[in-house]
C-alpha cells in the first residue's frame, strides 16, 4: 500500500462517518504543507498568494490520484459535491469493520451503524434534538487545553492539530496569558493558524485569559488590535475578572472595551470572584465545571494531562414547544431521564471503541489519558427556558427538580457500575442552548429587548426581576449559562465601564457578554442569541 | 455463615435473605443506610449459570446494568483503558506491567502440579490502591484456583460486595476467568465460592430487590429498624 493511501484511509479510520472534501483530505494527509500553503494564501504579498494556490492545486492533484485509486478498489465512494463542485468522499461500506493490510500497514476501520437510543421516539416527535448525532460515538463536544502544560505556542499548536479532528463543537485554551511574552509575533502566528483550523474544522474556539495573571497588558492589547479585525466570529475571548480587578486595572479595561467596541465584537467577561472555574462557549451552548470537578482538575489533572474533556454529548429540549404541545411536568421529567439514559447508552458504546476513537490524543502515558477524561460530562440543554409552564410554577423550580432526577440517575449508574468492578464516571449537566444548535428547528420567541445605553436601564424593576431569575438559573446550571447584553451604538467607554462594574458587583452572574454590534429594537430570541 | 446452592440465582436469593434477616444496620461513607453481614461465604455448584444474575439485572428498566460483553472484557482484557479507574483484567494478566498471573503462573503451575495450593492471583496492589484518600479500591482482591476431584474450583475474596447490584456481576466475571483457566487445563469448572468480607445491601434498594427477585424475597423480613 502506498503511504499516501494509508494516510487517506487513516483519516477515514479516525472519522468513519464523515464525508471528506478533497481540501479536508489534503489538510489531514499533508498537515505541514497545508499549514504552510494556508499562510501563503492569507499573506499580503500577491506573489506568495499565487505560490500558495499553485502548491494547493498540486497537492489536490496528487491526493486525488490516490483517492480515485481507493474509489476504484471500492474502499471509498463519492457521496456528493460541495461549493463549486468539490467532491465529497465517504467510506464505501455502510457499517461494520474492514481490515486493510499489506506488509507495511494494517488499518482496521470500523464504521458504527446508526445507534438506537431511548429518546429516538422523542426525536421523531420533535421534542428533543441531538447535537451532531453523526459523530456521537467518536467525538467529544468540548475539550479544554491548559496552556500551563505547554512551553511554547508551537507546542500548543501541535497538540491542537491532534485535538481538532476529535471535537465536534468547541476547544478552549485556558491560561492563554501564560504563553504571552515580549514577542507577539509567535502569538499572532498562533492565533492566525488557530483561526484557520477553527474554520476548516467548523469548530468554535474560546481563548480564556485571566486578567489577574496577565503580565503583559499592553502586549495583549497590541495583539488584539492586530488580530481582532480578521478573526472569525466563532473564535472568542473570555476574560476572567473580578470587580476589584476592574478598578485596579481600569486603564487596561478602558482600552479593552474601546477596542472591542470599535471592532463591533462581543466581549465576554467571567466573574472569577463568583466562579473560579472556566466557562466557555460552543455552538451547542455553554460549557463549565462543577466546583467539585474544578477542584479535582486543579489537584489531580493539572500537571499530568495537557487539558481535559469538558463536554461529551449534548441534547436540547425546546421547553416552550414541549409544553405548548400538551406536555406535562411529569412528562418533562421523564423525558429528561430518558435523555440521561440515552447519554449512558452512547457512553457504553464509546467505552467499547475507546482506544479506536479517542486514541488521537496520543497522550504520553495511561495516567495522563485517564485524567484527561476525568471531568467531562454530557449536557441536557434547554431552549426557550424562560417560558412559564404555570404561573405558580416558575421554570427554575422545574429545572431544579429535573436536575435532581438526572443527578440521581447518574449517581445510581456510577454506583451500580462501581459495584460491578467498572469504576466509571458518568455525569450529566444542565445548561442552556444556543440557537446554532439547530436553528431551523427551534421555536421562536419574541424578546422585548433593547440595546443598553446606561447603567440606569439595568436598574428598572423589570430588569432587576429578570436578572434575579437569571441568577437563579445560573445556580441551577452550575455556571453553564451566559447572559448577553447588546450595547447601543455610540455608548461611551465610561458608561460601558460603569455597566460592566454594575453587572460584576450587583448580581451573581458568573458570565456575561457585552455585544457591541449595536442591535436595537424588538428581537426574536433566535436573533438575540445569534452567533453565540 | 456459608450458603451453598446449585445455581447463581438460588445462591443470590438465599444470600440476600440472609443479609436482610441477619444484617446489622450501618451508614456507609456515602451516607446511605445499609445492612451488612461480615465474612459471608457463598458457593455456587454450577458456575455455568452465572449469566442468569446479570440477565435478571439487565431485564429491569429502572437502570442500565453492564452487558455480559463489557463485564467479561474488563476481566479478560489486559489492555488498560483510560475510562476505568482500574481494570481487573490488567491486574490479572499484566500486573504492574510485568506479570501475567494466569498464563505465566496459574496455568503452568496447575498443569505441572495439580495438587498445588499455591495457585493464587492477587489483584490488590498496596502501593497503588491503599491510600487513606483512595475512593475507588478494587472489590475482587484475591482469586484462588484449586483442582479438586478433577474439576477446577475457584475461591475469591471480595473486599466489599454490594450483594444486590454487584455480586451477580462479580460472580459472572470470576466464572469467565474460571472458564478460561479450566479450558487451558482441559478440566470442567467446579464450584465457585465467594468470600465477601463485607456483604451489604442498601436500604434504598429494597423495592428494586422485590422487583428483580420477586415479592416473596422480602416475606417475613423487617424492612427497617
Amino acid at each position: 500500500m502506498h503511504p499516501l493511501d494509508a494516510s487517506i484511509l487513516e483519516a477515514f479510520r479516525r472519522d468513519p462517518s464523515r464525508a471528506f472534501s478533497t481540501s479536508e483530505l489534503v489538510r489531514d494527509v499533508f498537515p505541514k504543507k497545508y499549514g504552510q500553503l494556508n499562510q501563503q494564501i492569507h499573506s499580503q504579498d500577491r506573489k506568495t498568494i499565487r505560490q500558495g494556490y499553485a502548491t494547493k492545486a498540486k497537492l489536490h492533484r496528487k491526493l486525488l490520484y490516490h483517492v480515485n485509486k481507493l474509489v476504484e478498489q471500492q474502499l471509498l465512494k463519492v457521496s456528493g459535491l460541495r461549493g463549486k463542485g468539490e467532491k465529497l468522499f465517504v467510506l464505501a461500506m455502510e457499517e461494520g469493520e474492514i481490515v486493510i493490510k499489506d506488509k507495511a500497514h494494517r488499518i482496521v476501520i470500523s464504521k458504527p451503524g446508526a445507534m438506537a437510543t431511548p429518546v429516538d421516539g422523542d426525536v421523531k416527535e420533535g421534542l428533543i434534538r441531538k447535537f451532531q448525532p453523526n459523530s456521537w460515538l467518536n467525538k467529544q463536544n468540548a475539550i479544554m487545553l491548559d496552556a500551563r502544560a505547554y512551553t511554547s505556542f508551537e507546542e500548543l499548536q501541535h497538540r491542537l492539530q491532534q485535538v481538532f479532528p476529535g471535537v465536534n463543537d468547541t476547544i478552549a485554551i485556558y491560561s492563554f496569558e501564560r504563553l504571552l511574552d515580549d514577542n507577539i509575533n509567535e502569538a499572532k502566528r498562533f492565533l492566525e493558524n488557530l483561526c484557520l483550523d477553527a474554520h476548516d474544522y467548523n469548530s468554535a474556539v474560546s481563548i480564556l485569559i485571566s486578567i489577574r495573571v496577565l503580565k503583559h497588558d499592553e502586549l495583549l492589547l497590541q495583539l488584539l488590535k492586530e488580530v481582532l479585525p480578521r478573526m472569525p466570529r466563532q473564535v472568542s475571548f473570555i476574560f476572567s475578572v473580578t470587580p476589584r480587578l476592574l478598578t485596579r486595572k481600569e486603564s487596561f479595561f478602558r482600552n479593552l472595551l474601546q477596542l472591542f467596541a470599535e471592532e463591533k465584537r462581543k466581549l465576554n467577561l467571567k466573574n472569577s470572584a463568583l466562579v473560579p472555574a472556566p466557562i466557555f462557549f460552543g455552538r451547542a451552548g455553554t460549557y463549565s465545571f462543577t466546583s467539585e470537578d474544578w477542584n479535582y482538575y486543579k489537584s489531580k489533572v493539572r500537571g499530568k494531562a495537557p487539558g481535559c474533556v469538558v463536554g461529551q454529548l449534548s441534547m436540547v429540549v425546546d421547553i416552550k414547544q414541549f409544553f405548548s404541545e400538551g406536555g406535562t411536568i411529569t412528562g418533562f421529567r421523564e423525558l429528561a431521564t430518558r435523555a440521561a439514559n440515552a447519554f449512558f447508552e452512547v457512553e457504553e458504546q464509546r467505552r467499547k471503541h475507546f482506544a479506536e476513537y479517542f486514541g488521537f490524543l496520543n497522550l504520553s502515558n495511561l495516567d495522563a489519558s485517564k485524567q484527561f477524561f476525568k471531568v467531562g460530562r454530557s449536557y441536557l440543554r434547554f431552549w426557550n427556558y424562560e417560558w412559564d409552564v404555570e404561573d405558580e410554577s416558575p421554570i427554575f423550580d422545574l429545572l431544579g427538580s429535573v436536575k435532581e432526577e438526572v443527578d440521581k440517575f447518574c449517581t445510581m449508574q456510577e454506583t451500580i457500575f462501581k459495584s460491578c468492578g467498572l469504576p466509571i464516571r458518568f455525569k450529566v449537566g444542565l445548561s442552556t442552548s444556543f440557537a446554532k444548535f439547530d436553528q431551523e428547528l427551534f421555536s421562536e420567541r419574541r424578546y422585548q429587548k433593547t440595546a443598553i445605553s446606561t447603567t440606569k436601564e439595568l436598574q428598572t424593576k423589570k430588569m432587576k426581576d429578570y436578572l434575579q431569575i437569571r441568577e437563579q438559573l445560573f445556580r441551577v446550571f452550575e455556571g453553564a449559562d451566559r447572559l448577553r447584553f447588546f450595547i447601543a451604538r455610540g455608548v461611551s467607554t465610561d458608561e460601558t465601564m460603569s455597566i460592566s462594574r454594575y453587572l460584576l458587583s450587583a448580581y451573581d452572574l458568573p458570565c456575561f457578554t457585552l455585544d457591541f454590534r449595536g442591535k436595537a429594537g424588538e428581537l426574536k430570541l433566535t436573533t438575540f442569541m445569534e452567533d453565540s | 455463615m456459608e450458603i451453598k446452592a446449585v445455581t447463581v440465582m438460588e445462591a443470590w436469593q438465599a444470600a440476600i435473605r440472609h443479609i436482610l434477616s441477619e444484617g446489622i444496620v450501618f451508614i456507609d461513607d456515602d451516607k446511605r443506610e445499609c445492612r451488612e453481614v461480615r465474612n459471608l461465604t457463598v458457593t455456587v455448584e454450577k458456575p455455568s449459570s452465572a449469566a442468569d444474575g446479570v440477565r435478571a439485572m439487565r431485564s429491569c428498566r429502572r437502570w442500565k446494568y453492564p452487558s455480559e460483553e463489557e463485564l467479561a472484557n474488563i476481566m479478560l482484557n489486559k489492555e488498560a483503558a483510560s475510562i476505568y479507574d482500574y481494570l481487573y483484567g490488567q491486574r490479572i494478566f499484566d500486573y504492574n506491567g510485568k506479570s501475567d498471573q494466569i498464563n505465566d503462573f496459574v496455568i503452568p503451575l496447575l498443569q505441572n502440579n495439580p495438587n498445588t495450593r499455591r495457585a493464587v492471583v492477587s489483584l490488590l496492589n498496596p502501593v497503588r490502591d491503599l491510600h487513606p484518600d483512595a475512593k475507588n479500591v478494587l472489590g475482587i482482591s484475591l482469586i484462588h484456583f484449586r483442582i479438586v476431584e478433577k474439576r477446577l474450583c475457584v475461591t475469591t475474596i471480595i473486599r466489599t460486595s454490594g450483594f444486590f447490584t454487584g455480586w451477580p456481576a462479580n460472580v459472572f466475571q470470576i466464572a469467565k476467568l474460571q472458564e478460561h483457566v479450566a479450558h487451558a487445563l482441559s478440566l470442567p469448572p467446579g464450584p465457585l465460592t465467594t468470600i465477601s468480607l463485607n456483604a451489604h445491601l442498601h436500604s434504598g434498594n429494597f423495592d428494586d430487590i422485590e422487583h428483580v427477585l420477586g415479592e416473596d424475597i422480602l416475606k417475613g423480613i423487617k424492612r427497617s429498624e
